[in-house]
Parts: C-alpha cells; sequence; structure tokens
C-alpha cells in the first residue's frame, strides 16, 4: 500500500509538470490541442492523488503499522471514526487531504467552465497545478505520509487525546477543505491579472468559487467553536489563539471580497482591489495551513513541528511577490469604470464595509504576529491575549453591525437623505429603545450599545424582507410564506445575503451577552454537598469511573436547580487514553436551562471523593449554534440555481436597479 | 473493581496537565518543577475554594504551561497551584497589582494576557490605530476624487428607483 501511494504521489508531481507546461505553451503558441491535454493532465493528477488518498486510508483501516504516520496517530483499541479521523491527525495527512480538495474542486471548476473564454483557461490550470505540484513535493521529499518504519509496531500509539472528539470529524475537515478552495478563485484571479481579462461572466465565475471557500471555512470555523467550548473547559468558544486568528483572516477578506465584488458587478469599479483580496485570500488561507502545521506561532493547535516551514515561507513569499508584481503591471488595464459619485450611496457603504474589514484583518494579523517580532527584535516574549482583541477589534465589529443596519438602505450612486430617514426611522426608534431599556435593566453600557445596534439592525434586514414581500403580494397575492420563499429563490444574492445577516445578528447576541455576562465559581465539593452559582444551586453527586476500549474515564454528576427545582443532570468528564495518560483530556457538562448554559469542568478531585468543580453561567451561548444552522443555510441559499432572472421583465434594462445581483 | 479504576486514574494524574508538543512538554515540567519549589511552602494547605476576585485576577495571567489559556480556565496543574497562590496572597491582604506584579517578576511580561503599554509594545496598540487611520485616508482621498470628477449624471428620483426596485422584486406576473 505504502509503495503504491508514494508512487501515485510521484507520478502525480510529474503529470502535474507536464500540464504546467503543456497550459503555458498551449496559450502561449495557441495549440488548444496542449490546452486540452493540460486540463486532462489535472484530472490525470487528481485521480492520482485520490488514489493515493484511498491508499492511505486503507492503511489506517487495516492498521499497517509499517507506515510512520498510520502507527504515530491510531492504535488498534480506537474506534474505527477515529481510526479514520487520523487521517489528517497530523501534517501529512492533512497537507495530502488539502492537495486533494485542489484537485477535486480544480478540476470540477475546469470542467464547468469549459466553455468560457479560452485564453483564460490555461492559465488557470496552470496555477491550480502549480499549486498541487508544490504540495506534491512537500508530500514526496519533504514529509511523506508513506514513510515506513525500521521496525514494525505490533500497536500504534494512538491519536492525540485532544482530537479524540466528536469535533475532530466535522471541523479539520471543513477548515482544511476551507483553505484549500480558496485556490480555484486564486487561479481564477490569477489567469485575470497574467491576462489582462475580466469580463463580467468570469467575475460571476470568480464570485461563485470564493463563496465555496467562504462558506466552507466559515462552517469550519464555527464547527472549531463548538469543539473549542464542549472540550477546552475555559467556558468559551473562541480564544483569538493564534491559530483560530489566522483561519478567521482568509475568511474576513473574502467577506470583505464578497461585497466589494457587488461594486464591480454593478458600477465596474474596484477591479483592482478586488483581485488583491482575492489574492490576500489565498496568501492568508496558505498561511493559516502552514501555520497550524508549523508551530511558527506556538499555540493551542500546533501539534507539529516539522520542516515544512521554510518550503511554505518559500511559496508564502512567491505568490505575494508575483501577485503584486501582476496587479501593477496590470494596474492600467483595470481603472474603473466609474466614479463614486457620492458619499452616501451604496458604494460607498461597501467601501466602508471593506476598511472595517481590512482593518479587523490587519489587527487580528498584527496581534498575531506581534510577538513574534518582540521575540526577535527585542527579546521579549509576549502573549497577546483576548484582551486586546476585545479592545481593538470590539469597536471595529460593532461598526460592522451597525453599517450592516445602514448599508441595505442605501442607494446607488446617491441616496436621499429624506428617504434613508424614513427608512430607518423605526429601526433607530427601536434601537434607542432597546439600548436605554438594556442600560437600565443590565447596567452594562457597553453591551446595551452594542444589543441596540444589533436591534437597530434586526429591524432594517425585516422591513427590507417585508417591504419585499409586500411588493411581491401586491403583485401576485401569494401568500406571505410564499412570498419570501420566491424572494429566496427567485431573488437569492439579496436576500439569501440577508439571511446571511441574520445568522451574524443572532451569532452576535450570544456573542455579546456571554462576554458581557459570564459568571464563574470555583467550588469545593463532597459528595452530595451544593453550592449556589447565580439563580442556580448545584449539587455534586459523586464521582464514577468507566472503562471504555480505549480510555478510562472519571465522571462527575452533577445535579442543576432553579428556584428548588431539578433542572437537569450533566456528568463533566475527564479522559485518561491509552499511552497518553499524563494527559488527560476532557469534556464539559453542559446544560442548557432557559437561555442560560450551565457549564461544568470537573478541575480535580480526591480520594475521597471530593471534587474541585468550576461552574460557569453562559448566557445565551445556544444562540450562537442557532445563528450557525441560519449561516449553513443563508449560505445554501446562495448557491441556489437562478431561475430566469427578474430583468427579462423590464422593457429596457434599468441600470443600477436590478435588486436581484445586490 | 471501580474503585480500583479510580485509584488507577488517581495516581496517572501527574503534574503538568495538558501538555501538547515535545518542546513544550519539556518546557511545562522545568517550569512546573520551578514553580513547585517557590510555590509550595505557600500552597502546602488542602486546596481552598477561590473567591471572585482570585479568579478575575487569574482570568488576567496566562497559563505558562498550556498557550491559550487563561490561570483561571485552564485546567492544568500549575494553573491551579497559581490559582492557590493568588488566593493565599489575596487572604494576606495583597493588592490585585501586586500580586500581578509577583508573577511577572517570576514569568516575565508574557503572563499578562493584556501586553502592558509601554515602550515598544505600544507599537501593538497604536498599529491598529494607524492601519485604520491610512485606510481612512486612502479611502477619503478616493471618494474625494470621485466627486471631483463627478459628472453632472441623468440623475434619476430615488423613489422611482425603488418603485422600479419593487416591481422588478414582484418577478414573475
Amino acid at each position: 500500500m505504502a509503495e503504491f501511494g508514494s508512487g501515485a504521489l510521484i507520478i502525480a508531481f510529474m503529470l502535474a509538470l507536464y500540464g504546467i507546461a503543456a497550459s503555458i505553451l498551449g496559450a502561449r503558441r495557441h495549440v488548444p490541442e496542449l490546452v486540452t491535454s493540460a486540463i486532462r493532465a489535472t484530472w490525470g493528477v487528481t485521480l492520482l492523488v485520490v488514489m493515493a488518498v484511498i491508499a492511505l486510508a486503507t492503511a489506517f483501516l487495516t492498521h499497517d503499522f509499517r507506515l510512520a504516520y498510520v502507527a504515530g496517530r491510531s492504535s488498534r483499541d480506537m474506534p474505527t471514526h477515529y481510526v479514520l479521523a487520523a487521517f489528517y491527525g497530523g501534517q501529512e495527512g492533512s497537507l495530502l487531504y488539502w492537495v486533494m480538495i485542489v484537485g477535486l474542486l480544480g478540476s470540477l471548476a475546469l470542467y464547468t467552465q469549459r466553455r468560457s473564454d479560452r485564453a483564460l483557461i490555461p492559465y488557470v490550470t496552470a496555477t491550480i497545478l502549480s499549486v498541487m505540484a508544490l504540495l506534491l513535493v512537500i508530500l514526496t521529499f519533504v514529509a511523506s505520509p508513506f514513510e515506513l518504519l525500521p521496525v514494525t509496531p505490533l500497536d500504534g500509539a494512538g491519536l492525540n487525546p485532544l482530537l479524540r472528539d466528536p469535533g475532530m470529524m466535522v471541523h479539520p475537515p471543513l477548515l482544511l477543505a476551507g483553505y484549500a478552495s480558496f485556490t480555484v478563485p486564486f487561479a481564477f484571479g490569477m489567469a485575470a491579472l497574467i491576462t489582462g481579462r475580466l469580463g463580467a461572466d468570469w467575475l460571476r465565475a470568480i464570485r461563485r468559487w470564493t463563496l465555496v471557500a467562504w462558506g466552507v471555512l466559515g462552517c469550519g470555523l464555527l464547527a472549531g467553536a463548538w469543539w473549542a467550548y464542549h472540550v477546552l473547559g475555559w467556558g468559551g468558544y473562541w480564544g483569538w489563539d493564534p491559530v483560530e486568528n489566522v483561519a478567521l483572516l482568509p475568511w474576513l477578506t473574502s467577506t470583505a471580497f464578497l461585497h466589494s465584488v457587488i461594486v464591480q458587478e454593478r458600477r465596474g469599479m474596484l477591479k483592482v482591489w478586488n483581485l488583491a483580496l482575492l489574492l490576500a485570500s489565498f496568501i492568508l488561507a496558505v498561511f493559516g495551513t502552514f501555520v497550524v502545521r508549523s508551530g511558527l506561532l506556538s499555540s493551542v493547535h500546533a501539534f507539529a513541528v516539522s520542516e515544512v516551514g521554510p518550503w511554505f515561507l518559500f511559496y508564502l513569499a512567491a505568490v505575494t511577490i508575483v501577485g503584486i508584481g501582476l496587479l501593477l503591471y496590470r494596474l492600467p488595464a483595470l481603472q474603473s469604470d466609474r466614479v463614486i459619485e457620492s458619499v452616501s450611496s451604496r458604494e460607498s457603504g461597501f467601501l466602508l464595509n471593506n476598511l472595517i474589514f481590512a482593518a479587523l484583518t490587519f489587527a487580528t494579523f498584527w496581534g498575531t504576529v506581534f510577538p513574534l517580532f518582540s521575540e526577535l527584535f527585542w527579546s521579549t516574549k509576549l502573549t497577546v491575549g483576548p484582551p486586546f482583541y476585545n479592545q481593538v477589534n470590539g469597536p471595529l465589529l460593532l461598526g460592522l453591525l451597525l453599517l450592516m443596519g445602514i448599508g441595505p438602505v442605501l442607494a446607488w450612486r446617491r441616496t436621499d437623505l429624506r428617504l434613508l430617514l424614513r427608512n430607518v426611522r423605526w429601526p433607530l426608534l427601536a434601537g434607542l429603545v432597546t439600548g436605554c431599556g438594556l442600560l437600565f435593566w443590565l447596567r452594562e453600557p457597553l453591551a446595551a450599545v452594542a444589543f441596540a445596534a444589533v436591534a437597530f439592525t434586526t429591524l432594517v434586514t425585516l422591513l427590507e424582507y417585508l417591504r419585499a414581500t409586500r411588493a411581491r403580494r401586491r403583485s401576485s397575492g401569494e401568500s406571505y410564506l410564499n412570498a419570501v420563499i420566491q424572494l429566496l429563490r427567485r431573488n437569492n444574492r439579496r436576500y439569501g445575503g440577508y439571511l446571511v445577516h441574520f445568522a451574524v445578528l443572532i451569532i452576535a447576541v450570544g456573542v455579546i451577552a456571554s462576554n458581557f455576562f459570564q459568571v464563574e465559581r470555583q467550588f469545593l465539593l463532597k459528595p452530595g454537598e451544593s453550592a449556589a452559582i447565580g439563580p442556580y444551586t448545584i449539587t455534586y453527586e459523586g464521582l464514577e469511573d468507566r472503562r471504555t476500549a480505549d480510555a478510562e474515564v472519571v465522571a462527575a454528576r452533577v445535579a442543576i436547580y432553579r428556584a428548588g427545582k431539578l433542572r437537569e443532570t450533566v456528568e463533566s468528564y475527564r479522559f485518561f487514553y491509552r499511552n497518553y495518560e499524563d494527559q488527560p483530556t476532557a469534556r464539559m457538562g453542559i446544560a442548557t436551562v432557559g437561555l442560560d448554559d450551565v457549564y461544568v469542568v470537573l478541575d480535580r478531585w480526591e480520594d475521597d471523593g471530593t471534587a474541585s468543580l468550576r461552574v460557569y453561567i453562559n448566557p445565551l451561548v445556544i444562540w450562537i449554534w442557532v445563528g450557525a444552522a441560519v449561516y449553513i443555510l443563508g449560505t445554501l441559499t446562495l448557491f441556489w440555481p437562478q431561475p430566469a432572472l427578474a430583468r427579462q421583465h423590464v422593457d429596457r434594462p434599468v441600470r443600477g436597479v436590478i435588486p436581484s445581483e445586490a | 473493581m471501580r474503585h480500583e479504576g479510580r485509584s488507577n486514574a488517581l495516581r496517572r494524574w501527574v503534574p503538568g496537565g495538558v501538555r501538547l508538543t515535545t518542546g513544550a512538554r519539556a518546557l511545562g515540567l522545568l517550569l512546573t518543577v520551578i514553580l513547585l519549589a517557590l510555590a509550595l511552602p505557600l500552597a502546602a494547605a488542602a486546596e481552598e475554594p477561590l473567591s471572585p476576585e482570585a479568579l478575575e485576577i487569574a482570568n488576567e495571567l496566562n497559563c505558562p504551561v498550556c498557550q491559550g489559556q487563561s490561570v483561571r480556565d485552564s485546567n492544568s496543574q500549575l494553573a491551579r497551584q497559581m490559582r492557590q497562590v493568588i488566593q493565599q496572597k489575596l487572604d494576606a491582604g495583597e493588592s490585585p497589582d501586586a500580586i500581578k506584579a509577583y508573577f511577572v517578576q517570576r514569568y516575565g511580561i508574557e503572563i499578562l494576557r493584556e501586553p502592558p503599554r509601554e515602550g515598544f509594545i505600544w507599537a501593538l496598540w497604536w498599529g491598529p490605530v494607524i492601519g485604520l487611520a491610512l485606510g481612512g485616508g486612502v479611502l477619503f482621498a478616493y471618494l474625494r476624487r470621485g466627486a471631483s470628477r463627478q459628472p453632472p449624471s441623468e440623475e434619476s428620483d430615488s423613489e422611482v428607483l425603488q418603485r422600479v426596485e419593487e416591481r422588478l422584486l414582484s418577478g414573475a406576473e
């Protein structure tokens, strides 16, 4: 199996080199046969990589411990799904998975675009193949998953215990796939830069593929938040940990792109800026992959310390230099068709959105890499923790929330301020009432302001739906539900987008509440004893030992009462995995009572059963997971195949008012 | 049988808690040993429950062996001992600032989750502000350039636009 896998990777690498040469030569010398051959080479490379993936997966499933990678990450007593998940539990496997995603999506993109601009396709092919070739070099010569051990062990070491969690089945594959899929829009962008051709169809394809990467990465981030919340035991879902930060960066830049690309489609502006965002997203995605797997910024996630670092660093530098060079070279060809006419227009709203997203990206990047500089230049070790990000990113996020409310009511080109005021007077009032009410009730001015912003934006978005639904009903007499569905179907870019806005708003409620109103207590309890936290009383009922196939488990049972009534009983676990007994992991006991999460961490225990428990009350965290579901739904509606556009019903095209593309 | 299982689990509960890489593991062990030497005279007695003030201070300190988590939230043995030290110092009447200074003296400023605003670290705090200001400046210049070059356009009334938009929205009919 090992020979088969590494052989497939070597052939894939050579085929990729051929494909790059064929596509560039074909484009330069105008030989369409060569280009076609290069496209087929991409499919061939993908097939070979998939075969290598199957070989490695088979090695895992058959416990082939001759392979160092398999022996180091799995063992016979692990449940099958974790054995499979161990595939991407290390650097080699995750890079192999990465290159497979690039190949699959790249091949799909080349297939769907087979009828589009022939001048661009060769460069898309060459870019995708060059990304794959680099990874194949690393997988063959630097970090091969098929390396054999001199002596075959009887059993493997097993997966790092922190990774043995249901979250492992979802978060890494989504996150890695998200990173990898930025390759496709990047390749499209590079082709546009190299040829200097950037038509409307091409832009639409770029947007669609960015949407794929953005949606997958977003789901990956949310799954990671859920995982952290259940396992890491700090009562939170986002720790501004370096590895989390670098995963957020490409999401931020691609969100910015998805907004500013609308301006380009509608008004022919911001061409260079959009391509720069595309480039930045890809570079940051590679940076994210590299950081997770290099231990450059040591953090909770940086398991692997390895030699691939210099390769990635070299690649990042090369892409950055080539990309910026091409952007400068193409600057004259990518001039805007129009100019901004008024500051109070939808265009400048999008620009402001981009400014804030760029600032968020920069601030997060700055905070993440600053300790590196500090150590290099001032030999001082620093920790840039959540307080920094809360103070710096907090205000920016608040600004973004408000802008999300104002943006949709701004008109293209120029907004009549009277009309604007009329459109937002009710949301404004709702925001003010919410803010004042909460200030009085909660006595936390910052939280009140943030909630007020959420209320304002939610109402604006709802009114947008209502206005459009009414318009549909007036003209066609549909029921409200049907009208909303038709709206999403026919106009998914706008109303699906608003659905994602709703998701962000729902998540914002959970984030604001749990950030400002978390309560934490620590108790030392004997079995049967109780303690009070907030409106809750918890009773510690005792410890229990269990044994699973691969671990010993200590479970603490805790009953949660509110107003004298038993609401729920939870168990908080400690796992001691075989071979990793000195690294106990945990799974928290979490009870959702009403709007609060009661979150129980088993810290420590004595022989007599006395336990040290940390208990958190996390208000409204459930909203974050509800928001996550809405995010997925909203993202899916964005892919809804669009029926014939509404613009067919207009006698002549009215430039600047076609809502289907906003 | 059950009891035996528990004592096994307990025996395996070695100090240091969750450590990730081998490098971090070695470092963690070293730090644990150092801290044990430092803190044992203080944390000799049985564990005492922590006050909310102690938890607040613990949340401002970074757990040295498990990066990314605060002393309040970490499950590691070292963090547990540090929490106890904080509590004992509070009981002894020390101020929160003095307690934090004590830990900074022992571990360096990387123990603080919020980097102090001093010396070159100002660059960390001002960086995003300068970035935002520069970006805002560029945006402002761009908008002004557009406004000054603005041709007199055949401006349609916004209300008309909105009505057209609603017509379009209603789709099929």
